[in-house]
């Protein structure tokens, strides 16, 4: 937002400033201002990440990896996809404590479909699942919005049901096996070399024309945009960064499916967040209730749409999670499912109060999140305890960084 | 905000106790109350305790209430006293703590009601007047010598092996690890064997498990021969690190004779698993307290005896069984805890002995 450090409120010359070419250096300029000033995006996630990983790296010399780092992008796969949708969630400024126990039902709807006396194929069984869970999404947004009850109480009480559901689905059996290796195969296939490449150039092609095109519009519709130097430079950085990836997985043993379902999803739903109307709705409603009620939106049904979409992500973030332990348990959901997940969008940059966020903020946060676990898993004998404190501490930390940020902008009036 | 969180949580509280307070009022005078946990840390409660305790007390007369605390131990103290203002002569709980189980028995024996512990011990205060359980060290003993035959099994000499415990917060996991140390301890001391990691999974959460074990295979450069799992699930996760690392099948034990559990066995993929009969701890548990309802003499039920660290309690301790692939069929299959029917689908189909 080039003219927004404009401090000036008059509103005739900031309509003027937007309408007016920003050049390359004064973009940069700004650019500058606004790090200075605590609009720090991405950098002090990925700052934290790479003293996280050095700090692991001299306790565990298999940190830094390819084999142990493409094995954390499996790791973190059903968390990060869990919270894609927390996201959406949290940018209503809404809660869903659910998201945990739906992901368990979807997986636990997926395993034992497929198994007698339903014996359905997994190609049905799996869109079912996943419309299952969106389903379980749709009515916990309509209990919320029909009764106007706060999502917290709808969703606890759904976190509590759910998870009666996957007992009582589970039922004695105790763990359900997943045979099905289409299924399986979803978190266990790593790309040939090849492949890799493929999907990495069509990234970064994807990355330059949507850029390019997004930009254009911004322009012709009269709105800040960045000068064309600035384009290509940042096409630059993220084709240097995605070939050094791929140089990277394919050292080990290649790029982990898993990483184009993330990269297909986080496409999506950033398409979705920013460039439709659906998206701007969203960020209107978690801005300010009432002002997007007046200006026409519909709040209501974007809410409900805002649940079904959490529910849809859960129930991915399940499959994947069920798919990666080859099997369902009755415990399937608990633990930190969803600390973590929460955690993780929350790590990454969105704002608890809504309004505020970006959807590559659930990868980040789940980057770190499982980071942690990864990197302590590798050190011999770390107790149980040890590891939640740690875990809590880098929470914390995140969450001052946030906060701090947030009050210099602020400070200098954004 | 404080005052947000509490209008927004002061309906569901009374919500929540309205329900409780239905549930309670439904059961009636009962002679005997059971105070089940929660529903979360084990099937088993509600899906074996539950139905076996009911069918054992239909089958003798006795009027009876079974309610479940959810893992809230508040609740479960307003269901003791509930259940002996309703006239209870006996209470059979599984406490949530030792603390707030110290309570319920003070409260019980206050009015003059014997309290049985199920399954858990309470090792604060005086203690509760019987014990029914599992010898769960010898569960863990069962577990380290089923690894120890499984490793010979698999010709493996100086195995490098991983150990992983159950609940950090769990005192049952404490003493399955207690069971397996006494066996496979001496086995690294001695050099024979040895240790790579040992560790504990929060909550016996199999997900946490899976980046546990997947981190000490990375970490030790996949070297890992033989390892500790001291559930069923938890043998998921190791088998599943195993499947996602393309590495090969290694012995590791299990627990809970879960439908998994079993296939896993007959596939290969897992050595041994633990079957802890519920139904037979039902039963005795039951026929303790339906002869205090009586009247009747319970020593000759109560043989045993547990000393909570304060007094030694008359106990029943019923002993776990060992199952690998030589004697599923007259375990678990023979006391119908589970059918070949549930067992031998889609692959393990081909593992299943063919005349059944």
């Amino acid at each position: 937002m080039a003219t927004q450090t404009n401090n000036d409120n008059s509103s005739t010359s900031a309509l003027l400033a937007s309408q007016r070419q920003t050049t390359t250096g004064e973009y940069l300029q700004n650019l500058f201002k606004q790090l200075r000033t605590g609009n720090l995006g991405v950098i002090p996630i990925l700052f934290g990440w790479v003293i996280i990983a050095l700090i692991f790296q001299t306790q565990a010399p298999a940190f830094l990896t390819a084999f142990n780092l493409t094995n954390l992008i499996v790791q973190m796969a059903g968390v990060a996809m869990i919270a894609y949708g927390i996201v959406f969630i949290l940018l209503l400024g809404e809660i869903d404590l659910s998201v945990s126990y739906v992901s368990a039902v979807a997986g636990v709807l997926l395993a034992m479909g497929m198994l007698p006396p339903f014996n359905v194929p997994w190609f049905i069984m799996l869109p079912l699942a996943l419309v299952a869970s969106t389903l379980i999404g749709l009515l916990h947004g309509v209990i919320i919005t029909t009764f106007q009850l706060p999502s917290f109480v709808v969703t606890l009480a759904g976190f509590l049901a759910w998870s009666g559901v996957v007992l009582i689905l589970i039922g004695g059996a105790g763990t359900v096996v997943i045979q099905e290796s289409a299924i399986t195969s979803i978190t266990r296939t790593f790309l040939s070399d090849e492949v890799g490449w493929v999907v990495g150039i069509i990234a970064i092609v994807l990355y330059a024309i949507t850029s390019i095109l997004s930009n254009r519009r911004r322009q012709q519709g009269g709105l800040a945009s960045k000068p064309m130097p600035i384009i290509w430079g940042e096409i630059v950085l993220v084709a240097l960064a995605t070939i050094g990836f791929v140089i990277f997985c394919n050292s080990g043993r290649g790029m982990p499916l898993v990483t184009v379902y993330l990269i297909v999803f986080l496409i999506g739903l950033t398409y979705v967040a920013q460039n439709t109307k659906f998206g701007r709705y969203v960020y209107a409603v978690g801005g300010n209730k009432e002002a997007a009620r007046r200006a026409g939106i519909r709040v209501e049904r974007i809410r409900v749409y805002v649940f079904m979409l959490a529910g849809f992500m859960a129930g991915v973030g399940g499959v994947i999670l069920a798919a990666r332990l080859g099997s369902v348990a009755t415990n399937a959901g608990g633990g930190d499912l969803l600390l973590n997940a929460i955690a993780a969008a929350v790590i990454g940059g969105t704002s608890l109060f809504g309004g505020r966020g970006k959807v590559y903020s659930a990868l980040l946060g789940a980057l770190i999140v499982m980071t942690i676990d990864n990197g302590l898993g590798l050190i011999p004998n770390v107790s149980a305890g040890a590891r939640s404190i740690v875990t809590g501490l880098v929470l914390l930390a995140a969450v001052i960084i946030d906060a701090i940020s947030r009050r210099q902008q602020q400070r200098t009036g954004r | 905000m404080l005052n947000r969180v509490f209008r927004i949580l002061t309906p569901l509280i009374a919500l929540f106790t309205l329900i409780m307070g239905v549930t309670v009022q439904a059961q009636g005078t009962a002679d005997i109350a059971v105070l089940l946990p929660d529903s979360a840390s084990s099937a088993r409660w509600e899906a074996d305790d539950r139905r076996f305790l009911s069918a054992a007390f239909d089958a003798a007369g006795v009027t009876y209430s079974i309610v479940n605390a959810e893992g809230d131990a508040q609740a479960q103290i307003n269901q003791a006293e509930q259940a002996i203002t309703n006239g209870a002569k006996v209470i059979l709980m599984v406490n949530l703590d030792s603390g707030s189980g110290a309570s319920i028995i003070q409260l019980a024996r206050d009015a003059g009601v014997k309290v049985i512990d199920y399954d858990r011990l309470t090792i604060e205060g005086p203690g509760a007047d019987f014990y029914v359980s599992f010898d769960n060290e010898a569960v863990g003993r069962i577990q380290g010598e089923g690894l120890v035959a499984a490793v010979e099994a698999a010709g493996l000499t100086n195995p490098r092996v991983a150990v992983l415990n159950g609940s950090p917060t769990d005192n049952n996991a404490t003493l399955f690890a207690n069971g397996y140390n006494s066996v496979i301890k001496p086995l690294f001391e001695s050099g024979a064997w040895t240790l790579v990691d040992d560790q504990s999974v929060p909550n016996w959460d199999n997900q946490e498990a899976l980046v546990i074990f997947e981190q000490m295979l990375t970490a030790a450069g996949g070297g890992i021969d033989a390892a500790i799992a001291a559930n069923d699930g938890i043998a998921s996760s190791v088998i599943a690190a195993l499947q996602n690392q393309g590495l090969p099948f290694i012995p590791v034990t299990g627990q809970d004779a879960t439908v998994g559990g079993i296939q896993n066995i007959l596939a290969g993929r897992q050595s041994m698993t633990v079957y802890k009969a519920i139904k037979a701890q039902a039963e005795a548990a039951a026929a303790l307290a339906i002869a205090i309802v009586n009247g009747e003499d319970t020593s000759a039920i109560a043989t045993g005896a547990v000393n909570n660290g304060t007094n030694d309690i008359p106990s029943v301790l019923l002993v776990p069984v060992g199952v690998t692939s030589a004697n599923i069929a007259e375990t678990v299959i023979a006391d119908g805890f589970r059918t070949w029917e549930e067992i031998c689908v889609g692959e393990f189909e081909a593992f299943c002995p063919a005349n059944r």
